[in-house]
């Protein structure tokens, strides 16, 4: 016989399993139209910072110089991330299929290759501090 | 940068916040008040997901300064329930499977609310009208539209 774990699911519902033929409402659906259901974007975290990444706007372009110094002194940035502090790139998609060939830099070294390729990721205290500042 | 003071109404009552010059009424409402149910989609006024009611009327938060709001009132999901009870939107999106990840929900009942509010009985053209401006990545339009007609009739049962 089937065991079924119920302890699990123990406060989702009961034994009787006679759900066939009528309507459940969904757990989720009270958060939904309450607005409570919390989303990536609803979190706040004691301590939080905020990334945001500098994106090229040539769809192909040799990176000549990254001035970063503005941002770096910019108030509320904690740190500025470029190439060389991320040398590997361990999410990319080849490597998720084990492809073995995996050349996608995390941000851009010497060129850009599309238009939006990351170039350097701002970590700042607040979304509104990051503030750009292309190079080409 | 200098601050400046903004007061308005927010679900029926006052607040008082500073706000940086050229903040957005959407980020002012979810960073500086807390009030976490307009959602941010797309910040620039193409999803809708943002939406609240200002003096009544349906706005995109995202594309609202927040300065404009001083004195008025502003009316978001957070406000929609009526005391521990659901509103009957609330209660017909619930109950026709309106909301799928619920992330256009927020938006959905308010551009829904604005229309209830200035027509109780409006037909499904008008509610597809009403809806246009917010977009839903999952669901479907068509159980939003059902629980908007539903929640209308049920409001005539009410009124
Ligand atoms: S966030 Fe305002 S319309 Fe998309
Ligand atoms: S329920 Fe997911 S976007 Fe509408």
């Amino acid at each position: 016989m089937l065991e079924l774990r119920k302890d699990i699911f123990a406060d989702e519902r009961d034994d009787n399993l006679k759900e066939i033929g009528k309507g459940t409402q969904r757990q989720d659906m009270l958060g939904h139209v309450t607005g409570t259901s919390p989303y990536f974007d609803d979190h706040k975290l004691q301590g939080m910072l905020h990334l945001k990444v500098v994106r090229s706007a040539h769809p192909h372009a040799r990176l000549r110089r990254v001035d970063t110094s503005e941002a770096e002194r910019s108030q509320g940035v904690r740190r500025v991330i470029r190439a060389s502090d991320v040398p590997r790139n361990l999410n990319t998609l080849l490597s998720l299929i084990n492809f073995g060939k995996d050349d996608e830099p995390s941000l851009a070294v010497d060129k850009v290759r599309y238009k939006g390729e990351p170039i350097v990721a701002i970590v700042a205290d607040s979304r509104a501090r990051p503030t750009r500042r292309l190079p080409r | 940068m200098a601050k400046t003071p903004l007061q308005f109404r927010h679900n029926g009552r006052d607040v008082a916040i500073f706000v940086d010059g050229g903040t957005n009424l959407l980020v002012a409402l979810r960073e500086l008040i807390g009030d976490m149910t307009p959602k941010f989609g797309c910040g620039q006024g193409g999803c809708g997901t943002c939406s609240v009611l200002i003096d009544g009327e349906l706005h995109l938060s995202c594309l609202t300064l927040a300065e404009t709001v001083a004195g008025r009132s502003v009316e978001t999901l957070d406000g929609l329930k009526e005391g521990p009870n659901l509103h009957p939107l609330q209660r017909a999106f619930a109950d026709n499977f309106a909301a799928q990840c619920g992330y256009c929900t927020p938006g959905m009942l308010m551009a829904a609310k604005a229309l209830l509010d200035r027509n109780p009985q409006p037909s499904r053209a008008e509610v597809v009208e009403a809806i246009s401006g917010n977009i839903c990545r999952c669901t479907g339009y068509e159980p939003i539209i059902n629980a908007v007609l539903a929640a209308a009739s049920g409001g005539r049962a009410r009124a």
